[in-house]
């Protein structure tokens, strides 16, 4: 029944194009304890970036588009890390996604024609893949390989070999290797 | 003398205001300075309140008297004096670009573009893009009838933008609003040439550049990030035109022989097209931003009409954002003194330059010469020739007539869609909506028609049996059925929807009314109703469920959605069609029951409902059979479609009120015979003494009832036909729906429920 009426309230709120940015607007981004299934996520009020992801992840797929999980390592500032662990250790959930000022960060990859397009679910946004300094900028990226039949696809001008943590900028296009988030 | 000692350029750069809609001229003076140190700059507005006369980037200021007092000649005159003396002329209002180009002798350090160019970029066509890559939002001008801007605006469900020629944009979502601000922009542009423009959502981005003699010197891209509550940027990312864009740029910018900065303001729609909005015929009041991203486009072009040699431009950011910052004020230009508050009539202008009235100026005209009527609508063939039948006829006004060949034509569609629609899949039918019109002769019409009888209540249910509608072709839904009490049904009715949750229970444990197709009406989803049972929730979803489960098992299940098409327009009802019948599949899989019957409808214009709906409707009931493969009625409301056209008011003129503009008529009818008056353009016809019936034409004259309500405005803007005179009778169309079943007895002496 949960994945029913989400699915329903895609179709709802889908205006024939864009991504689903409803998602953000029902769900307030927070702490959320896995394992998660439908109908906790439904109900619940806030849902990590992974859950978010998750559903976005889905809703693509309903609607026939591509779409791929995927991973992100941001920069933020140090001294925003106890908040976020004082939070998520109060709700009971896992707050080892952050340390450092650096965040491990879910987020939707959809692909066209060998491109992708990186989808934020907990912002509304789509990343740049410009956006490479400063505060919230990427310092890596991770695409699985999903139900892809491709090897590699390309963010802006970054290619992105999937199921490898590309960090943007090194050797002049991503350095590939494994980092502490890798799963 | 050294070059380092040599004076730079001298710059008048007009358009200085720096508030929430600020001009550009404090980034281009920035600008300059940056490229030319030494430049000699000099800030030019209309009026001492322009904030930006206070920075220190400038060396000096040139502030002229509003253009309402300005004596155009003198002031051209004094401009080119100054040019010819070697000084460059930075304007930043559009409408100064315009004056500028088709008024001074020489324009060659004036900077501004060719007036054959300026009339090519004129809102809301832009002609001159017509070689790039943008299309143009679908607009329509306001010289049009009523009946067709309100058309419009519904196709576009009302996500329309009324504009100014020049500068102002109202977002309208109803007729009442659509009215206010024409009346409210007509007054303030002093001109009736406005336009209403579609809506598209989307990101707003623009390009800006700078040519000089037709030769393209450099352009940006800038998207938007934040933006103030008037839409005017606030922060933003600038970066380097598509290279897709910049030759086609280029020749255009050849093809107009362009001269001086400019912005094409552009919305991404969510499909990926580019709407361009606006050519603005001067740089952005963002252009400092591309200047400390690495390109000085006001440097650029002051440097190829001869300023010298501007110093590079290093990249900073790409990224900008706008703060408030307080500086102090020059003693030489102190503030106004403080003003009284406005007074509540007086209408506000965001231009203390006067603007609006440098507007009028460049046209050369008054309001009054522009003043003309609209066209008249199209008088339906059957409503003119019922109209003649009861020309001769008198009788007492104001009265509500039939007019019987108009609604035959009505009914007529209903049966031509019927027959049209055998072998598309589940079962079409239609409803007739008797709370639009009771009346016994539309219900035997719809009989006729083959249409089912939908009803709210136990009243109309009553009606609609005693019209001869058997109980199984009777559909019954609404809030509150069971009103007023007593009575019950011998027989079947063909379908019954419960309202909320609570009626659906209640008819389980009472026991359902007799019905082929029980089911519940879903609150449409996004857009607010009142009615229906909202699914919004995974709570409230699996309590429906829940509730339909508990049917007995050989009870078909039906699926109900009703919603003004007028209000959400024709497109976007569609969309909420198609959310619904995934509901209605979401609601088959959690039930594990066949949804057997769909029942959509609502408000239908009657325009949209022949043009829009009907020829759609295999379409629509297509897809509803592809999720639903077991559906076997699909059930049409078209609401006031149909009575709508089939009634008209008749009413008399009993006074005429001429005035040098506009004027009005006091007729015996008032706004109790006819509540929707406000709310849709209502056709006026008019028999000329020649015998001929026309329909009123668009103007400044209003028709006002007879009572002592500020509200009883029966028609707002009509021209008022030299013939009319007291006595005479004005039929009022397209008042066969809810003007008639809504109508109230207020300034009749009577009191319906009298109490004891």
């Amino acid at each position: 029944m949960a994945r029913a009426w989400f699915l329903a309230m895609d179709r709802t709120l889908w205006k024939g194009h864009g991504a689903p940015a409803w998602i953000r607007r029902r769900w307030e981004w927070g702490p959320t304890r896995w394992p998660l299934y439908w109908c906790e996520a439904v109900e619940a009020k806030e849902l990590d970036c992974g859950a978010q992801a998750a559903l976005t992840v889905e809703a693509f797929a309903a609607r026939g588009v591509l779409a791929l999980p995927a991973q992100l390592v941001q920069q933020y500032d140090v001294h925003s890390t106890p908040h976020w662990h004082s939070r998520w250790t109060a709700c009971g959930a896992s707050p080892t996604w952050t340390q450092d000022g650096l965040v491990y960060h879910e987020v939707c990859a959809v692909v066209r024609d060998g491109r992708a397009e990186i989808w934020n679910p907990t912002v509304t946004s789509w990343v740049s893949p410009d956006d490479l300094q400063g505060y919230a900028s990427v310092a890596a990226v991770r695409i699985d390989r999903g139900s892809s039949a491709q090897s590699e696809v390309t963010w802006g001008s970054l290619r992105i070999p999937l199921d490898r943590w590309v960090v943007p900028g090194a050797n002049g296009n991503g350095r590939h290797g494994k980092c502490s988030g890798d799963r | 003398m050294s070059s380092q000692a040599m004076p730079g350029p001298t710059c008048y750069i007009s358009g200085v205001h720096s508030g929430p809609n600020p001009s550009p001229g404090l980034g281009v003076a920035l600008s300059l300075r940056q490229a030319f140190p030494r430049a000699h700059l000099v800030a030019v507005d209309y009026s001492v309140e322009s904030s930006g006369l206070h920075s220190e980037v400038f060396d000096d200021v040139w502030v002229q008297r509003p253009w309402k007092e300005l004596d155009l000649a003198v002031y051209r005159a004094a401009i080119q004096e100054r040019l010819d003396e070697g000084a460059f002329w930075f304007a930043g209002q559009d409408l100064e670009v315009q004056w500028l180009a088709e008024t001074l002798p020489s324009r060659a350090r004036a900077l501004v573009a060719p007036a054959a160019a300026l009339r090519e970029i004129a809102k809301p066509g832009i002609s001159a893009a017509r070689d790039l890559p943008f299309a143009v939002p679908e607009f329509v001008p306001v010289d049009r009838s009523d009946w067709e801007l309100h058309g419009f605006c519904r196709e576009h469900g009302w996500q329309v933008w009324l504009k100014g020629p020049n500068y102002e944009a109202v977002r309208v979502r109803d007729w009442p609003g659509f009215r206010y601000a024409r009346s409210l922009l007509g007054e303030l542009w002093s001109t009736d040439r406005l336009f209403v423009q579609r809506h598209i959502p989307g990101n707003e981005e623009s390009i800006a550049f700078c040519a000089y003699a037709g030769e393209l010197l450099d352009c940006v891209h800038m998207r938007k990030h934040a933006q103030t509550v008037e839409g005017k940027t606030w922060a933003g990312r600038v970066s380097e035109v598509e290279p897709g864009m910049v030759e086609p740029l280029r020749e255009v910018v050849a093809r107009l022989e362009w001269t001086g900065g400019a912005e094409l303001e552009f919305v991404r729609g969510m499909d990926g097209t580019l709407q361009l909005i606006d050519w603005n015929s001067r740089f952005p009041a963002w252009i400092h931003a591309a200047s400390f991203a690495g390109h000085n486009l006001p440097a650029r072009l002051a440097e190829a009409a001869g300023c010298g040699g501007a110093a590079a431009a290093p990249f900073r950011a790409s990224q900008f954002t706008r703060v408030v910052v307080e500086i102090p004020v020059r003693p030489t230009h102190p503030l106004p003194a403080v003003k009284p508050p406005p007074d509540e009539w007086q209408v506000g202008s965001k231009h203390p330059s006067g603007m609006p009235q440098l507007a009028k100026r460049l046209r050369g005209e008054t309001r009054e010469d522009e003043e003309r009527e609209r066209p008249a609508p199209e008088i339906p063939d059957a409503v003119r020739r019922d109209l003649f039948r009861f020309a001769a006829e008198e009788f007492p006004t104001p009265r509500r007539i039939l007019l019987p060949l108009a609604a035959r034509e009505r009914f007529a569609r209903v049966e031509e869609a019927l027959a049209a629609s055998a072998g598309t899949g589940a079962e079409l039918r239609f409803g007739y909506s008797v709370k639009t019109n009771p009346h016994p002769s539309l219900l035997a019409l719809a009989r006729s028609a083959g249409m089912l009888a939908e009803v709210i209540s136990a009243a109309e249910l009553r009606q609609a049996l005693a019209a001869g509608f058997p109980p199984e072709q009777v559909v019954v839904n609404g809030p509150a059925q069971q009103w007023p009490g007593g009575g019950t049904v011998e027989g079947t009715l063909m379908a019954a929807f419960a309202d909320s949750p609570q009626t659906f229970e209640r008819w389980l444990d009472e026991g359902p009314p007799s019905a082929r197709y029980l089911g519940i009406r879903l609150r449409p989803y996004p857009v607010e109703s009142r009615f229906g049972t909202s699914v919004s929730h995974p709570r409230r979803f699996a309590g429906v469920l829940a509730l339909l489960k508990r049917l007995p098992p050989a009870q078909a299940l039906g699926v109900h959605f009703h919603f003004a098409s007028d209000v959400l327009g024709p497109a976007r009802w569609r969309e909420v069609y198609e959310g619904v019948i995934y509901w209605a599949r979401a609601i088959q899989e959690g039930t594990g029951r066949p949804v057997r019957c769909l029942d959509v409808g609502g408000g239908w214009f009657p325009d949209d409902f022949d043009r829009e709906l009907l020829p759609r409707l295999p379409e629509l009931v297509g897809a509803a059979s592809e999720l639903l493969p077991a559906l076997e009625s699909f059930m049409v409301e078209p609401g006031k479609a149909v009575a709508q056209p089939s009634m008209a008011l008749v009413t008399t003129v009993l006074e005429v009120r001429r005035r040098k503009r506009g004027g009005e008529a006091v007729v015996d009818a008032a706004i109790s015979d006819l509540p929707m008056a406000p709310l849709y353009p209502h056709r006026v016809y008019a028999r000329s003494p020649g015998g001929e019936w026309t329909a009123l034409a668009g103007g400044r004259c209003r028709l006002v009832g007879r009572i002592c309500m500020e509200t009883d405005i029966l028609a707002g803007e009509v021209a008022l036909p030299e013939w009319i005179e007291p006595g005479d009778r004005l039929v009022i169309g397209d008042a066969g729906a809810y003007d008639a079943s809504m109508a109230y007895n207020f300034g009749r002496g009577v009191l319906d429920d009298a109490c004891d």
